[in-house]
């Protein structure tokens, strides 16, 4: 459950610093479409050499709801999709500006920062402070490589950095869990295995890869807000020959570091942190390919490595060469996420079809030849229930409202502000909601949902609520319509239709009662709780 | 992975027969014909497998664990030491195993040791509450980048029927030294327990209010139509699978709400487990597997005697003496024992040094556990600690030995092993030994 420590001062720190942050150079649509020509090709060389021909492409409504829930964690609401997909083009035409609306607009920031802090703490996410540092961060367009050296040391020396140091303090008494995730966050490789003996399966790794690693934080201390580092004290262990040994400092690629010889007797201080991140950003090779696979499995729900924290020479990637390219031109932009995320949402591979309506057998999902579907993260599925059921408000603001940002030179605060009210309703839900992890559902989730108080309160017809709106409709079969363009996001098809009437028109309970429940359905439908 | 033509029919065939014509009527006029394949998509890891229904699930094996949490002390249960500085007050009793004694607080187990196997001769080295229960639990030493499962959830992946409108795993407890959540480490959340938190009904398993049952039913039904139509011909199908199925669980975790309910028991039933939480726990573990839960734990707190052990132990061992009595009897009376593992565990033992408050501290050098049913030898005992129970003299068992044990009595080889990533990773930890003494 997240935690929001000093909530009105947070609030008002994230609201100044995403309306009234001076202005950033962000990767632009050229930026984007160079990097997703390159998926594309590279791509297509890769079906053609497995006889593949790829899906088609999915239709704009898929599409629109794909890349808002990608990009902001949630589905559009019914006027963002009308203004988006109704006005006669396809929407392929105005996917490079639509690309880069979402990724400028406010909540782009919000939602990704979120994702990045789950994807730094994993089952310890959920820390208020660490994600806003990550939120400004990513709006103000810092780098991959300033957010990781000022996780790994600091400075923490103002208030907007200061929650930086949450990345160790949460590891800084275990030092095989700050090695093991550090190693397997940024750099994409578990070397766990190599603490007791050399990797029984991957010849890549052994102890001294782990032991080396574990030298880089042996001196690290902490918690509770503070994280300190001693200038001595090596790592010891036991060789699988039994002899006791002194670790070398040793980054994965073999790279060593080592203490500076002592002047006048005296040690001079040296960061053993330091020497870790010199020598992962002169290596570049494992921080850049960690960031972009793990970027790239949020957004085709695989990595092209997989699983993602196993890269090593027994698992190439699936599409030779793209992970490699990729990497590079992350490490030319400057580590810039925005150019990556961009680049990989406006590539043709993005916009195919989960559908698969050809003869020939499906692909396999490294082939990214087809759209596999995802189940939503626990925060997509918690903001698009509140969007869908109209419990969340993401209107435009009116006119006045506008005037209004204008003159205090704060466009966008107002977003900002629905955005964290929504978190806000959201948290009540996300402790029932299953992790993505593997993909599977939980009788718990199944239960809470069909069940739970709460979850009939979502989709009571409340005023201004979704289903007060379709209490209203003429009949069965607009009722049945609207629900369809309210919470999926589409334009209902006339079976579809059919079908939703002839249930509404057997139900007993009262139009009310009855519209509840087939808000429920539809939101707890597998249309609903996939990205596809 | 396909999904039968027939699907939506044969789920209607659980329904009331208002909902199986609703069905029909509703859903069958062309809806899901046209005969489209359904595809099944390569990739889903080991964890995702659905059970199948092997040999072993057809033996209905099931496994009860009786956790006592906290460290139960062996001195003054299943390893007594009369006359030494170390034994406590309590004296030594004869059992129906010849020249085996236990303490005089089990004086009903004593005459069921028949029907037990324990093993006196654990050394599991970790003392510290959190850490010696995982490792226990588990049967694995901690590994920061893999999270093993719980025994029990290994076990409720591999016991677990196909189909079953129960759950596979329900842990309850009573106290907060209880109160471990079993993880399912890196096995999937679906095979993780149905936790009864102070309560003896599961949650959200009674309608919503203001919702007839045929509501609860119907948008059910349009649910999993609208769901099983969206995952025609569309890639990842089996996810969206295993999602209806955890929907298509909920109205029969919900029909289970009678088994959950011990008024339904005889009182006089009732009054022979005792009227404490522990028996009222252990007569619906009964209930439970008799149903075909195949797994279920129970926990029972306050043994974490530092102070007065004597007197916590007073109490707590002739109450775990009766319902434990209770539970093997009643279990045989039914003809459940023979297909039914009892464990009795706890993180570990107490110490042989009494300290100056009376009580014992943790002490996982030498310590014992308890077996029974399935698969076990009854009346054996095995191992044994020195004169002073400070140390381990013969036949010494660590945690991989003993989850090698349970995998080996419900007939489940511990080598079997899981997918996980690149590394293979077997049930027991590698090196386990079962301990084939207690095993018949």
């Amino acid at each position: 459950m997240r935690q929001r420590t000093n909530s009105f001062a947070m609030v008002s720190f994230v609201l100044t610093a995403f309306a009234c942050g001076a202005l950033q150079l962000l990767a632009g649509e050229s930026d984007f479409a160079k990097v997703a020509q390159e998926i594309d090709r590279r791509l297509a060389d890769h079906w053609q050499s497995k006889n593949i021909t790829p899906a088609k492409q999915a239709d704009d409504a898929t599409l629109l709801k794909r890349l808002t829930l990608d990009l902001t964690g949630r589905i559009p609401t019914r006027t963002e999709w009308e203004v988006r997909l109704q006005d006669g083009k396809p929407l392929v035409d105005r996917w490079p500006a639509l690309v880069q609306e979402l990724m400028t607009g406010p909540e782009f920031p919000l939602h990704y920062g979120a994702v990045l802090e789950e994807m730094l703490q994993g089952s310890a996410a959920g820390n208020a402070d660490f994600t806003d540092y990550l939120r400004t961060s990513l709006r103000s367009g810092k780098r991959w490589d300033a957010i990781f050296r000022e996780l790994m040391i600091g400075p923490w020396d103002v208030a907007e950095r200061k929650p930086a140091t949450k990345f160790l303090e949460i590891r800084a008494k275990d030092l095989d869990r700050l090695t093991t995730d550090t190693t397997r966050v940024f750099f994409g490789v578990d070397v766990s295995c190599a603490r007791c003996h050399d990797h029984p399966l991957v010849a890549d790794w052994k102890q001294d890869h782990y032991y080396g690693m574990a030298s880089f934080f042996n001196r690290t201390s902490g918690g509770k807000g503070s994280i300190s580092e001693k200038t001595e004290g090596d790592v010891t262990f036991k060789g699988s020959d039994g002899s006791q040994q002194t670790a070398r400092v040793m980054f994965l690629s073999g790279s060593l570091a080592a203490d500076p010889p002592a002047l006048d007797g005296k040690k001079p201080k040296v960061s053993r942190r330091e020497q870790l991140v010199t020598l992962a950003l002169t290596e570049q090779r494992f921080f850049s390919r960690s960031f972009v696979n793990r970027v790239w499995q949020q957004v085709f729900g695989r990595g092209l490595i997989d699983p993602v924290d196993q890269m090593h020479s027994a698992n190439p990637a699936s599409v030779p060469g793209l992970l490699e390219w990729l990497a590079d031109d992350f490490v030319n932009s400057g580590y810039d996420i925005q150019r990556l995320i961009g680049g990989l949402v406006s590539s043709r591979a993005y916009r195919l079809s989960s559908q698969w309506e050809t003869l020939s057998p499906v692909p396999d999902e490294s082939d990214f030849a087809v759209r596999r579907v995802s189940p939503l993260s626990p925060r997509q599925y918690a903001f698009s229930v509140l969007v869908a059921t109209g419990r969340a408000s993401f209107a435009e603001p009116s006119a006045l409202e506008q005037r209004a940002e204008k003159l205090a030179g704060s466009k966008g605060s107002h977003r900002v502000e629905q955005y964290l009210a929504a978190e806000q309703q959201a948290a009540a839900l996300l402790p029932h909601l299953d992790p993505v992890q593997d993909g599977l559902t939980s009788a718990a989730e199944a239960l809470y949902l069909s069940n739970n108080v709460a979850t009939q309160k979502v989709v009571a017809a409340d005023e201004g609520t979704v289903t007060s709106r379709l209490v209203v409709e003429k009949d069965n079969r607009a009722i049945a319509a609207a629900a369809i363009r309210a919470i999926y996001c589409r334009a209902p098809r006339s079976g579809e239709i059919d079908q939703l009437a002839a249930w509404l028109s057997q139900s007993n309970a009262g139009l009310p009662q009855t519209c509840e429940q087939l808000v429920w359905a539809l939101i707890t439908s597998a249309e609903f709780r996939f990205k596809h | 992975m396909s999904i039968p033509a027939n699907q939506s029919l044969r789920q209607a065939g659980t329904c009331a027969p208002q909902e199986h014509q609703l069905h029909r009527r509703l859903f069958l006029g062309g809806l899901l014909t046209g005969g489209a394949a359904t595809l099944g998509l390569p990739g889903v890891s080991i964890a995702g497998e659905v059970p199948a229904a092997g040999a072993l699930k057809q033996q209905q094996k099931r496994v009860l664990f009786i956790w006592l949490a906290g460290g139960s002390s062996q001195f003054e249960m299943w390893d007594p030491k009369p006359g030494r500085e170390t034994g406590g007050p309590f004296r030594a009793i004869s059992t129906a195993v010849s020249g085996y004694q236990v303490c005089e607080l089990m004086p009903k187990l004593a005459t069921r040791m028949k029907k037990l196997a324990v093993v006196r001769s654990l050394n599991t080295k970790i003392s510290e509450h959190f850490q010696a229960a995982d490792l226990i639990s588990t049967g694995w030493p901690k590994e920061a980048a893999l999270e093993h499962p719980e025994i029990g959830v290994v076990l409720s992946k591999e016991l677990a029927l196909q189909d079953s409108p129960l759950p596979d795993y329900v842990s309850l407890f009573t106290t907060t030294e209880g109160r471990r959540r079993p993880s399912p480490g890196f096995l999937s959340r679906r095979h993780a327990p149905l936790l009864l938190e102070g309560s003896l009904q599961p949650s959200n398993i009674e309608l919503p209010p203001e919702l007839t049952a045929e509501e609860h039913a119907s948008r059910e039904s349009l649910r999993s139509l609208l769901s099983q139509q969206f995952g025609q011909q569309r890639a990842g199908n089996d996810l969206i699978q295993g999602y209806n199925e955890a929907y298509a669980r909920v109205r029969g975790l919900m029909r289970s709400d009678e088994l959950f309910n011990l008024e339904n028991e005889p009182s006089k039933q009732r009054e022979r487990y005792g009227r404490t939480p522990f028996g009222q726990h252990c007569l619906l573990a009964r209930r439970l597997l008799e149903a075909g839960v195949p797994v279920v734990k129970v926990a029972r707190g306050f043994w974490d005697s530092h102070h007065d052990n004597f007197e916590s132990h007073r109490e707590l061992v002739p109450d775990f003496d009766n319902v434990l009595s209770t539970l093997l009897d009643d279990l045989d009376e039914r003809g459940l024992l023979q297909s039914t593992l009892v464990v009795v565990l706890s993180e570990f033992g107490r110490t042989p040094k009494i300290n100056q408050d009376v009580g014992r501290d943790h002490y996982a050098d030498a310590w014992s556990c308890a077996f029974a049913g399935c698969g076990i030898r009854g009346g054996t005992v095995h191992g044994k600690t020195n004169e002073d129970g400070t140390a381990v003299s013969e036949g010494e068992a660590n945690a991989a030995d003993v989850a090698a044990t349970i995998f080996q009595a419900v007939g489940i080889d511990p080598l079997k092993h899981y997918q996980v990533g690149q590394r293979p990773v077997p049930l027991a930890k590698e090196d386990a030994q079962p301990i084939n003494a207690v095993l018949s």
